[in-house]
């Protein structure tokens, strides 16, 4: 079969793939299992508080959160009427513009509604049959994922919770408890997590989920994650999207930004694994590279550029800006002490250790021809007004703490720091974050005040594992910072392992036994988003007790043995949350808590009583009161760019309706109308001053705004980096960043690297943010898995070695396990590496021991390196073709409904 | 009111599918029938390169998307063979629709039409399709897939006036000739466009029909 049939695979092997019959035939199955749901029919379901039992009226629309973490932000709404709620709505309120757009919902945002009257939403407590409280023996935790369930009342449930909470706090103390969050562990726990704080705290984790290395080594260079104003990229002759695809991992208006841009001239190149959807809107060329060899290319590149800038006459290189900014680019700019030969301009020619790292050296590494790496090179360091903008995905590898340094190099040789229409760096992973300080402020994050929420309640320290202040903020920074002396943390790669080997990783040569006997699983899906899922299933199957509060059975309600069904967003007052750094939402109560669902913080409150914790701390004012004081609290930036005053217009009868304790105040917008829109957005235009460009005021006077690192310059080369990172005792590195192949990377795919032999696990894979999922979010939407398809996707050149074709059912494997999913076959994947999407909801088939749902992290593992990051983009496979039982489409899965509705 | 049309910006399409969503969303179907379907093309190919036999070379690899919808055709193939007489075109906006009390969902309309719009939901047998949300329409808001679009690639208006201020194209691989019905569509198409549908391939997986 050559490979055009192999691309074509469905009609290869069928003459013409799912006919009309059998399509017809899936929906009728569909129809039937989304009636359950209570959507689809009538199109509208549930009433909502103030509507229900009202009769024919006009209908309303409410604006409503959109609580996933994806890293980006849109403005949903729904229709409601009767009582019912109906259609799907975004924003329309004002007229759409380039300078002030609508910030528009993605398809994601859209099937909220399908999440929220979800067929799997938890509707009671539930036991686990053959678990008893006590440890030992009657846990029986082998059974835990294959196990039956019994409903039980919130009286039971809460009293066994509790009692098994301070029977492990006496036999063990408080750190045998892990309470593993992700995002949510950079603000400090809310709801339970506070409660426990009130009462000697838990065990945290750490580690970089999203941003790999940026968020823990970047600050080190001075390197930040934050790119220019979105009017200043129009600036940009050419924009360099690296890794980076916005299309699928900020779904919403970061692609619509850039292509404004391109609409006013600008370039594009995109530099990835694969042509993605937003090279396919924005790029004018494609660098295919493999993953983890992104320092590799850099370094290559930084050579064409040398060597052409000498050619030149040091025409070509920013040579003002290397040395009045930065630190280790050659031997005449390094700090007092250091080894002259350590710099990066002799490591890049191979002056001292015999390598150049030539194209050809590179080329051999990164899959990028010769030819093609010189080419784009000199295009970007040629380019007046240039950008390079990173994603985290290239940080998310084992061998990614050369990263930053190497993007900084480039970037600065090639004039692109510090300018209109000039930044190096990454998009920060969450586009709140990036392009300077919010033009408002305030409002919680997925759901939940940070430290960063105005008016919400105080944050408490949590007395094991501490806070972990940034060297550089000084602000709690528990994802990438190791703890702080006398506090502990496990690190995420770790969580598993730790209780599966007995030890967890403190620091370099201060390994600890493992304290871990309960977890409790809130709303961070770790088992499914944390490398080693099979470690996950195995290590639950150790521990005394699993409790999980969750609204859908999500992979760690299926290995819980108590899951407390919670609340959506949907069902609670609604809350102000961050858009992008120019808009802010606020959202309402939709309906009524479903089944007997209950909010995590009555949870928390019910259990504070059972443990004799101060009630009064855990909430010290009533929630309406504590939305009231966040929507008291949000500033809007002046006219100045600077000055910052009141967003909400408050008067005393706004006040005494709430029935709330506060102040008036004058603001922008009243808070009746803000109610009413749910958006409020700051207007835009060219030459406004709330412009931002990265570095600028560094790059024009190096000396009297100098930055937080080490120097108070850009490091290049940096000892502290290496110092804190060899500290954390997984990774050893210098000062100097240098290429060294990854942990299950490029190298690893070889038996035999010097002859070119492939070894067992010969391609690679990359772990993508895809449109089904956000994260594990939405990972049980029938609607959106029909919608996106969640293959294996595979090069024609590959498949056809594999020995399978578009349609099959492949089994992929890596040391780690076993999945199954259906092949595509496709030309936009660069050869000898796979894809797959992150975020399906692991199905293990209990007789093989496959996962059939196609979770990413079954297959990637828990490497360590660095500062404990999670190398989501580390990962050797081999794909063949799956001859035992092929499951239906993922569209036609059974939903998770333990219990039918009474 | 002349001929409505819509118009699709491939060249910036990122295949989100928002305006799937918010297309099954307005007309509250389950999972089964997709009135708006976001086509994908995927070609090119790699060669080893010549000196080395681990490096593969691209070359013109492409893919690029086309959401298209019924498309309110002059020539509606749909309209000419409904037994029921169910499916009707608008004397003055040009708008094909169908009329569901009347519908017996016998799938005529979807075996004929070449865009495969009309999709039958077997539950209520009736054939579901783009009415150009007519009432939204009527109310002053855009049809729902053109108001969702994040990338602002959907627009719709007369015929006519789209025509005057974009061209005239409606032909593009994967869809089929607009020879037959007359499609009321104005593409920008792709910068990497193809014209024969050899030159390429659709990778959804589960339709094979579009």
């Amino acid at each position: 079969m050559d490979t055009k049939q192999v691309r074509k695979g469905i009609e290869a092997r069928e003459g013409g793939g799912v006919s009309r019959r059998s399509f017809l035939k899936w929906s009728s199955v569909l129809a039937g299992a989304a009636a359950m749901s209570g959507v689809v029919g009538c199109g509208f379901s549930q009433a909502p508080p103030d509507e229900a039992g009202g009769g024919a009226s006009e209908g309303r629309w409410v604006s409503v959160q959109c609580w996933s973490d994806c890293g980006s932000r849109g403005f949903n709404k729904v229709y409601v009427k009767d009582g019912l709620v109906g259609r799907a709505g975004t924003d329309d309120g004002i007229e759409d513009s380039i300078d002030c757009p609508q910030v528009r919902s993605c398809a994601r945002g859209r099937a909220s509604k399908y999440h929220v009257f979800s067929a799997d939403r938890l509707k009671y407590p539930m036991k686990r049959k053959s678990w008893q409280p006590g440890g030992g023996e009657n846990t029986n935790g082998e059974m835990r994922g294959r196990d039956e369930w019994e409903r039980i009342s919130w009286d039971e449930a809460l009293d066994l919770v509790a009692n098994e909470v301070k029977r492990i706090i006496d036999a063990y103390g408080n750190e045998a408890i892990l309470m593993p969050g992700f995002v949510s562990s950079l603000f400090g726990q809310w709801d339970v997590g506070r409660m426990l704080n009130l009462s000697g705290g838990y065990m945290d984790n750490w580690g970089a989920c999203s941003s790999g290395v940026w968020g823990s080594a970047a600050p080190y260079t001075g390197l930040l994650e934050d790119l220019n104003d979105r009017l200043d990229m129009r600036n940009a002759d050419l924009i360099v999207l690296w890794g980076y695809n916005p299309a699928w991992s900020r779904a919403g208006l970061p692609t619509h930004f850039y292509e404004v841009c391109r609409r006013g001239g600008t370039k594009f190149i995109s530099i990835d694994i694969f042509r993605n959807a937003t090279s396919e809107a924005l790029s004018e060329e494609w660098i295919p590279v493999r993953p983890g060899t992104d320092v590799a290319l850099a370094l290559g590149m930084s050579y064409v550029v040398l060597k052409e800038d000498e050619a030149r006459g040091s025409a070509l290189i920013d040579w003002d800006f290397l040395n009045r900014c930065c630190v280790g680019f050659d031997a005449e700019h390094l700090p007092a002490g250091a080894d002259p030969q350590n710099n990066y301009k002799d490591y890049v020619l191979g002056t001292y250790d015999g390598t150049p790292k030539t194209p050809e050296w590179a080329s051999e590494i990164c899959g990028t021809p010769p030819d093609v790496i010189s080419a784009t090179a000199l295009r970007i360091a040629e380019t007046e007004k240039v950008s390079i903008c990173m994603a985290p995905a290239p940080g998310r590898t084992t061998n990614a703490s050369a990263l930053p340094q190497t993007i900084l190099a480039f970037g600065a040789m090639c004039g692109g720091i510090g300018k209109s229409g000039c930044v190096t760096g990454s998009d920060a992973g969450h586009t709140w974050l990036m392009e300077g300080k919010g033009l408002v402020l305030g409002g919680n994050i997925q759901g939940e005040p940070s430290w960063t929420t105005a008016g919400g309640k105080e944050m408490l320290v949590n007395p094991i594992s501490g806070n972990s202040l940034s060297r550089f903020t000084q602000t709690p920074d528990g994802m990438y910072t190791r703890p702080t002396q006398g506090y502990t943390r496990i690190n995420n790669n770790e969580m598993w392992t730790s209780i599966l080997n007995g030890t967890y990783t403190v620091g370099k040569g201060d390994i600890r036994p493992c304290p871990t006997k309960m977890l409790w699983h809130t709303h961070s899906n770790c088992m499914n988003q944390a490398p080693g899922t099979m470690l996950a299933i195995d290590a639950h199957r150790k521990l005394e007790f699993v409790v999980c509060q969750n609204m859908v059975m999500a992979t760690p309600a299926v290995y819980a043995d108590i899951v407390l069904p919670v609340t959506s967003q949907w069902e609670r007052l609604g809350d102000l949350a961050y858009s992008y750094r120019e808009q802010i939402l606020l959202s309402s109560q939709v309906i009524e808590p479903m089944f007997e669902a209950k909010d995590d913080i009555w949870i928390a409150e019910e259990l504070a009583k059972r443990l004799g914790i101060d009630g009064e701390k855990l909430t010290p004012y009533p929630l309406v009161q504590e939305r009231f004081n966040q929507i008291a609290a949000a500033l809007v930036v002046e006219d100045d760019g600077e000055t910052y005053v009141p967003l909400v217009t408050i008067t005393q009868e706004d006040i005494e309706k709430r029935g709330v304790a506060g102040i008036p105040q004058e603001g922008r917008i009243a808070i009746d109308q803000f109610e009413k829109d749910g958006i409020y957005r700051v207007p835009r235009r060219e030459g406004d001053n709330f412009g931002h460009i990265v570095l600028k005021a560094f790059r024009d006077d190096p000396e009297g705004k100098p930055l937080a690192t080490d120097t108070g310059k850009l490091e290049i080369y940096s000892e502290l980096l290496a110092e804190d990172l060899n500290a954390c005792g997984w990774e050893t590195i210098g000062p100097l960043p240098q290429y060294k192949p990854a942990i299950e990377g490029y190298e690893e795919t070889f038996s035999d690297w010097g002859n070119k032999v492939k070894g067992e696990y010969p391609l690679q894979l990359a772990t993508i943010h895809g449109l089904r999922f956000a994260h594990s979010t939405f990972g049980n939407i029938p609607m959106l898995r029909e919608m996106f398809d969640h293959p294996i996707y595979i090069n024609p050149i590959d498949a056809q070695t594999c020995g399978v074709v578009t349609g099959d059912t492949a089994l992929v494997t890596s040391k780690w396990g076993k999945v199954i999913r259906p092949v595509l076959c496709t030309d936009v994947i660069i050869p000898g590496v796979v894809a797959i999407t992150q975020g399906a909801w692991v199905d293990i088939d209990e007789a093989t021991g496959v996962d059939k749902a196609g979770c990413a992290n079954v297959l990637v593992g828990p490497n360590l390196c660095a500062f404990g990051h999670m190398a989501f983009n580390s990962c050797i496979v081999k794909v063949e073709k799956w001859t035992g039982e092929v499951p239906p489409p993922d569209a036609l899965w059974p939903a998770r409904e333990i219990f039918k509705e009474d | 009111m002349g001929q409505l049309a819509f118009f699709v910006n491939s060249d910036i399409c990122i295949g989100c599918k928002c305006c799937e969503a918010a297309c099954k969303d307005i007309k509250d179907l389950p999972l089964g029938p997709r009135p708006r379907f976001v086509r994908d093309f995927v070609g090119g190919e790699w060669k080893v390169d010549v000196t080395d036999p681990t490096l593969y070379r691209q070359e013109g690899v492409f893919i690029y998307h086309v959401s298209v919808s019924c498309n309110h055709c002059a020539n509606p193939a749909c309209v000419a063979i409904c037994p029921v007489g169910s499916m009707t075109k608008d004397p003055e906006t040009g708008i094909v629709s169908n009329d569901l009390e009347a519908c017996i969902g016998c799938g005529s309309c979807y075996d004929t039409c070449p865009y495969k719009a009309p999709q039958i939901l077997e539950s209520d047998m009736k054939a579901y399709k783009c009415d150009f949300c007519k009432d939204l329409l009527e109310a002053d808001e855009k049809p729902a897939c053109v108001a969702t679009c994040p990338m602002r690639a959907l627009d719709y208006g007369e015929h006519s006036d789209l025509m005057a201020a974009n061209g005239d194209a409606c032909d593009v691989a994967p869809l089929p000739s607009s020879e037959e019905t007359g499609p009321s569509l104005v593409l920008k198409l792709h910068r990497e466009a193809k014209m024969d549908k050899s030159d390429g391939y659709s990778t959804s997986l589960y339709v094979s029909d579009r």
